[in-house]
């Protein structure tokens, strides 16, 4: 696993923390649920924390990637279900633009 | 027949000796404005320019400028003034309104007259020879598609300026090849006053010329103002004189609002309204501090229906050379502006098209704008919507930061931090862009 991605992904967990409406914060953990789960992220906070991973990513890895389009929403299962699961989908679209 | 300006010529010939238009290098007295009328009358009728004809008049508020559209006017012609930077170019604009005459004139007032070869033919050209009224021709701003070009009948926009008012010397902000350009223009002539001009509006320059002219009335953009306030111009100058301060054309954000009032204090305060299709509508803001407003009487009626403004007037646009006009069964014109209502008093908040729709819930650019405005960080902000698979859409901005070498990474989280606790969620923008592009065009309005 890329782990320049999941730093990516972490950085944006701690903007997503800034922004949680009293909830308890998310770990930055590779298991931590996303999207889909009670302590997950609502519809708003997923677009916030998306946006955040793809400017990360632009940033840290020079490659222009977008996360929150139809083909991520078709995904079964879900890449936003877990970090894990995020940087592996991530992983493949930079791979792609590469 | 009375040529349609012949009420003003009546009016100079009661001030000959005070200036009427001063547009460095330029200037000249009433009396001699209506020489220049005269002057130019005669080579319009030596070029058997008459009733109807076509003419495309470029330029910007200077002497023969003004006394060319003067005997345009007269001679009944169809006017389509066009400014040094017009919102659709020449070449563009003579095309659809199918110009048969060009007059450009320069800033030294230099003035070249040539014929298009065009043969200008459309049922509004035909029904304003059949009133025997002089027309003007202005476009819209055309964000998306086309731009649009609206017929009026100027005989009925003049008619708007025929009663005395008291009036005040006036800065020429807004440009030639707008309608409220060519109103405060009619304004100044038909009340004696003097119009101030120049083609740099730059804060300094408009500063150093109210100054110098002692200027009473600035109407301007709220953009123009917000920079107004950012460069410290109005500290390096005496802007005494200054007696009205009138804003339009774009949302005002509150926060440069209450910048604007408390550094020009005793200054009164007023928002215009007005549309390319109607021209402006007589506008009272509820107090100096507010964005409330009335609008409408003196011949414009107003309602709201489903959020947006609809306006009726014998003043208003025939209608589009090149497009359906947006106009109800029972004469209503669809403004596209959507308001809020308290009784009498309304309040713009922005384009119906520009609205953001984030999974349902409205979004209007100005009141993030307004938000973000209020930022010491930041110098011009701009908001619009970009598609999402999510909610449909998410609000985005792009800011011009005040200090060029802010780190754009942090001044992105500052913007989304201040909005916070400040907007509603669906409001705070997703994404933040940091530009070191000035938002604005050379019309001093955000681009959009």
């Amino acid at each position: 696993m890329n782990q320049k991605i999941v730093e990516c992904i972490y950085a944006a967990v701690d903007e997503a923390n800034r922004d949680r409406n009293g909830r308890p914060p998310l770990a930055k953990e590779l298991d931590t649920p996303i999207h889909g789960d009670a302590d997950g992220m609502d519809s708003l906070g997923l677009i916030n924390f998306i946006v955040a991973v793809e400017e990360n990513v632009e940033r840290e890895l020079g490659v222009s990637v977008v996360l929150g389009d139809d083909r991520a929403l078709e995904q079964d299962p879900s890449p936003f279900r877990s970090v894990r699961a995020l940087a592996e989908y991530t992983e493949v679209l930079v791979a792609e633009q590469s | 027949m009375t040529p349609v300006t012949g009420f003003l010529r009546e009016r100079f010939a009661e001030r000959p000796d005070r200036a009427a238009v001063v547009a460095p290098p330029g200037r000249c007295t009433f009396g001699e404005l209506a020489e220049l009328q005269d002057r130019w009358g005669r080579e319009l009728d030596r070029r058997g320019v008459g009733e109807g004809a076509v003419v495309a008049l470029a330029g910007d508020f200077t002497p023969a400028t003004t006394a060319l559209l003067l005997a345009l006017l007269d001679r009944a012609a169809i006017v389509v003034p066009q400014s040094n930077v017009s919102r659709v170019s020449h070449g563009r604009g003579d095309e659809i309104s199918q110009v048969e005459l060009r007059v450009d004139v320069d800033r030294r007032d230099a003035v070249t007259i040539s014929a298009t070869g065009r043969c200008a033919q459309h049922d509004l050209y035909d029904e304003l020879r059949r009133r025997g009224s002089p027309g003007v021709v202005a476009f819209t701003s055309g964000t998306s598609g086309e731009p649009k070009a609206a017929v009026h009948d100027f005989a009925r926009l003049l008619e708007k300026v025929h009663a005395r008012r008291a009036a005040l010397s006036t800065f020429a902000f807004l440009l030639y090849d707008h309608l409220g350009g060519v109103r405060t223009l009619f304004h100044a002539l038909s009340n004696g006053v003097t119009l101030v001009a120049s083609d740099d509006r730059s804060p300094d320059t408009v500063c150093a010329l109210i100054e110098e002219h002692r200027v009473e009335l600035l109407p301007a953009t709220p953009t123009f103002f917000n920079l107004l306030l950012l460069s410290g111009a109005h500290r390096r100058h005496d802007l005494g004189s200054l007696r009205a301060i009138t804003y339009g054309t774009e949302p005002m954000p509150q926060s440069t609002l209450d910048r604007l009032r408390a550094a020009f204090p005793g200054v009164r305060l007023q928002q215009t309204y007005g549309l390319i299709e109607l021209g402006p509508l007589g506008s009272r803001s509820r107090d100096d501090g507010s964005l409330w407003m009335k609008v409408g009487g003196d011949g414009f009626e107003t309602r709201v229906v489903d959020g947006v403004l609809q306006v009726r007037s014998r003043a208003m646009a025939m209608g589009y050379l090149n497009a359906e006009a947006p106009i109800t069964e029972d004469g209503w014109f669809v403004t596209g502006d959507a308001v809020q209502q308290d009784g009498e008093y309304v309040r713009v908040l922005g384009r119906r098209s520009e609205l953001i729709n984030v999974g349902g819930e409205k979004v209007f650019p100005a009141e993030v704008e307004d938000v973000i405005q209020a930022m010491d960080e930041v110098a011009e902000v701009r908001v619009h919507g970009e598609r999402n698979a999510i909610v449909g859409n998410i609000v985005c901005a792009t800011v011009l930061p005040a200090a060029p070498d802010a780190d754009p990474a942090d001044l992105a989280r500052a913007v989304k931090d201040f909005c916070r606790p400040r907007l509603e969620r669906f409001k705070v923008p997703v994404r933040v862009r940091v530009t070191a592009e000035p938002l604005h065009g050379e019309r001093f309005k955000k681009t959009r």
